[in-house]
């Protein structure tokens, strides 16, 4: 029996600008600050052959000025008034945000205002050609430059066919980076940026009437794309059918195994019960994958297992353990896969069932405590489902997942839709 | 949009203070801080005990941390297993690390279930089984992860700089989880001893922040097995070994680089350290206000032109880590194998311009209503308030300070960074690059530095 805590759903206020921008508001008095965030529907997804990298170039872009605002000066304004910011790329989107003192608010509305107003206003080459060089040693730090940096790269490629918009990785080639002009950014800017393919999220302690008033004022006379291209076809052709191996052979400290599943999209109603299977096969010390690979057998340093959801085509779950020394990529690989095929067949026990779901909801209590993750969970939901009030659901559903919904979910591990990547450290010249 | 120009003002100003602690002692003599948190359903528990790194010598390094991951390893009720499954089953994760200067129980949990997590904390602290088996297993984990350390460009260097920065039998010399020879020394007898000693030194304390009553937390605490953890004798700290000796000063003319090689790197991590201030200081608050300004800020010294102006690196900063003893100063950053000796030669030129230019109105200003601002934004859950309470009690101050940390951070002027200018200069200067040797060797001694190259795998165990 797990016992609720009572949680009474938060009120979303919506708020819908004349142009399209979609407005939500959450009052959040306990701490004296605003969590601002805008999402825009668009992503590496939408990147066009020989440009990939190039939504999250333009990401850095968008921090270099716009008609009121100076190269830089965005992040320094923000910082300026005691606040942090920043911002991401991913497959499906781009997300702008600042947490600053809740009586800043309205001067993060003028600044996210100003830049998707007036952006092309202060592009130039010089610009382009700094934050080209900035995102090239993003890539060197995060990916070349680290042990098992490849492996995302390596994953979604075998994931998703060459030519799928998931296929490509979000950092991009240093060919396509390099081939990027002002005209493409032009174009992206263009195309994507528009109040209708945005959603704006404020939570904190706000007043609501007053924020509706400063976005209206800000954000109302900027022109609604009326032609707002559709998003590429994210349908995929066919199952994975059949196991899908690579080794890589690389400068790594250890051998490493690692794992990637095709999942159901993100408004499946599969989604919760995969959130509740791997947190009973890798959610912690208790997990079953922990207790096998890392306890019991000792083959491998650590282990994990999380879902990356998506909207189209496929969602993919992405696995990993690190071979022990002394162990073999071959015992880690069967172990990892056995525990994942007896969850399949066998579904989980009603103790586990019960301990996850308890975790999740600790998990679920806390995230709604932060503003700065309740803007995002809401931006995400309201962006990529059209349903901003999920976030109100989402413990229930995950208290409702059943012990056959877990299995089910688990059968997704299924060698036909595995994908497996060993990496096996280079021969010591 | 011409209405655009003119940038909106501030609304009204909403006021703010840390939760305000209330504090008890059980019968038994355990110090409990409570911080109540309206609307805050999930607390975070922590229970601080002494005997962090910093008291370890050289042959024990990495003694402290490994007893904190072996107390969750099973107690005389529950093996492992059972443990985190009783733990999981109230909605909680528990676990135990440790610091430089103390070894914590922690636990975040719903408000609703303490009463069971109290006591699950109470067996992990009085009773781990601290099992053979599991002491040689955690101790290859630990290997493991130092290997995986020495792989990462990025923690190599930062290694490699405190161990340069500070004498061999200095504990910030190490990394706190232990370094590769002393963790491969370790015994369970060392451990079990070491535990022993946690318990019957100081006086443990706990904090608890979280939608709590005060009183009704208290009287839970009371009620379970909590009340049997009692105060030792003596203080925690006591006639440890200096933590913040510092290493000889090198005799050679040129700017000495430490070149850790990893053949192939496609970048230079770059690491420019000398010895910092301690937290105890009272001009601390400067120290923030100067890091902020060299490499802290998006718009600081070195982010600006190595970053916004040269397109060097992703990213360029520099903090102090402000410790019980005087902890580094390190700034770094992560560039191009081709440009790394321009970029370290206009690194050391920026950390230069703190003495001979000194801040701004603009960069003053800025620094301390950055910190000021985003000072109460990181305490909007029960975790970091609980955290914040325990750093303070760690070093025996005050769980009020925070209050004061704004009024202190508005406080500082040109004259106190000035201050911390001149103290970091008299420090000696230590840099160290992890990168390819054979790349960079050359372009460093053109740009006149004398490079000492050591070997890939010289360090790893």
């Amino acid at each position: 029996m797990t016992t609720r805590t009572a949680t009474p759903p938060l009120p979303i206020r919506e708020h819908r600008l004349a142009n399209g921008l979609r407005l939500f508001l959450i009052v959040d008095r306990t701490a004296p600050i605003a969590a601002v965030n805008i999402w825009y529907h668009v992503g590496s997804k939408d990147e066009r052959a020989g440009r990939t990298g190039f939504a999250h170039l333009f990401e850095h872009l968008m921090f270099q000025g716009s008609e009121n605002v100076t190269k830089a000066e965005h992040l320094t304004l923000v910082e300026s008034i005691g606040g942090e910011g920043n911002a991401t790329t991913w497959l499906d989107r781009t997300n702008y945000f600042a947490t600053v003192p809740a009586e800043w608010a309205e001067l993060i509305l003028w600044m996210e205002a100003d830049r998707l107003g007036t952006l092309l206003t202060a592009l130039d080459q010089a610009n382009l050609d700094n934050q080209r060089d900035v995102v090239k040693n993003e890539k060197r730090s995060s990916y070349d430059n680290q042990p098992y940096g490849s492996a995302y790269i390596e994953l979604f490629a075998l994931a998703y066919p060459k030519g799928h918009p998931y296929h490509h990785p979000t950092i991009g080639s240093m060919e396509d980076l390099d081939a990027a002009s002002l005209e493409d950014v032009r174009d992206f800017f263009t195309t994507w940026y528009a109040p209708n393919n945005a959603v704006l999220t404020v939570v904190g302690d706000i007043d609501e009437e007053e924020i509706i008033a400063a976005a209206e004022r800000h954000f109302g006379a900027i022109p609604a794309n009326p032609a707002l291209p559709a998003h590429p076809d994210l349908a995929l052709s066919a199952p994975l059918g059949g196991e899908i191996r690579k080794t890589i052979h690389d400068k790594v400290p250890e051998a490493r195994v690692h794992f990637a599943f095709r999942a159901p999209v993100l408004s499946a109603p599969l989604i919760p019960a995969i959130e509740i299977a791997t947190q009973i096969l890798a959610g912690g010390k208790g997990s079953r994958l922990y207790r096998r690979l890392v306890r019991d057998e000792q083959v491998a340093q650590d282990m994990s297992l999380s879902l990356l959801p998506f909207v189209g085509g496929a969602s993919i779950i992405v696995g990993a353990a690190t071979v022990r020394p002394g162990a073999s990529n071959e015992a880690v690989e069967r172990a990892f896969v056995e525990e994942l095929e007896r969850l399949a067949a066998e579904g989980p026990t009603a103790a586990e069932l019960e301990r996850a779901k308890a975790l999740t909801e600790s998990e679920e209590l806390l995230a709604r405590s932060d503003p700065e993750e309740l803007a995002d969970a809401v931006g995400m939901y309201a962006t990529l489902l059209n349903d901003p009030g999920r976030i109100n659901r989402d413990l229930d559903l995950a208290l409702a997942v059943t012990a056959h919904q877990v299995q089910t979910a688990a059968k997704l591990f299924a060698k036909e839709n595995r994908i497996v990547l060993w990496y096996v450290p280079e021969e010591k010249s | 949009m011409s209405n655009n120009a003119a940038r909106p003002g501030p609304g009204s100003p909403r006021t703010w203070r840390f939760p305000r602690a209330i504090e008890r002692v059980t019968g038994a003599g355990m110090r409990v801080i409570l911080l109540p948190m309206p609307s805050r359903p999930i607390a975070s528990i922590q229970m601080l005990f002494g005997g962090g790194a910093a008291g370890e010598r050289p042959e024990e390094s990495g003694l402290s941390a490994l007893l904190a991951r072996l107390l969750t390893e099973g107690t005389e009720h529950h093996d492992a297993d059972g443990l985190i499954e009783a733990g999981e089953l109230l909605g909680a994760s528990i676990g135990a690390e440790s610091g430089w200067e103390s070894l914590t129980v922690g636990a975040g949990a719903p408000v609703s279930r303490l009463a069971g997590v109290f006591d699950l904390m109470a067996e992990i602290a009085l009773t781990p089984r601290i099992p053979e088996d599991d002491v040689e297993r955690l101790k290859a984990l630990r290997l493991a992860a130092i290997k995986q350390a020495h792989a990462s460009p990025r923690s190599r260097a930062v290694d490699a700089l405190s161990a340069a920065l500070y004498a061999p039998e200095a504990a910030y010399s190490r990394p706190f989880a232990g370094t590769a020879d002393g963790v491969a020394r370790l015994t369970r007898e060392q451990v079990v001893a070491r535990h022993r000693e946690i318990l019957r030194t100081g006086t443990p304390t706990l904090v608890l922040a979280g939608d709590i009553d005060a009183d009704a937390a208290f009287a839970l605490i009371e009620a379970s097995r909590l009340s049997e953890i009692s105060a030792g004798g003596g203080t925690w700290g006591r006639g440890e070994p200096d933590r913040a000796a510092p290493a000889p000063p090198a005799t050679s003319a040129a700017p000495l680089v430490k070149v850790l090689d990893r053949p192939g790197s496609v970048q230079s991590e770059i690491r420019i350290g000398r010895i910092g201030r301690s937290r105890l200081d009272a001009n601390h608050h400067a120290a923030l206000v100067y890091a902020e300004i060299i490499g802290g800020l998006f718009g600081s010294r070195l982010n600006r032109v190595l970053r916004e102006e040269k397109g060097y690196t992703y990213g360029a900063g520099a903090r102090f880590d402000l410790r019980r003893g005087r902890g580094p100063f390190m700034a770094g950053t992560a560039v191009e194998t081709g440009v790394t000796a321009p970029a370290l030669a206009e690194a050391r030129r920026q950390l230069a311009t703190m003495q001979s230019a000194p801040p701004t109105d603009e960069e003053l200003t800025e620094a301390r209503d950055y910190l000021c601002g985003t000072f109460p934004l990181r305490f909007g859950t029960a975790t970091p308030v609980a955290s914040m309470a325990a750093a303070l009690t760690v070093l025996g101050l005050s769980p009020d300070e925070p209050d004061h940390f704004r009024e202190r951070v508005a406080a500082v002027d040109r004259a106190a960074i000035a201050l911390i200018a001149d103290e970091l200069a008299a420090s000696a200067e230590q840099i160290v690059i992890v990168g390819d040797a054979a790349a960079i060797t050359g372009p460093l001694e053109a740009e006149g530095f004398t490079v000492q190259v050591e070997a890939d795998g010289a360090a790893s165990a």
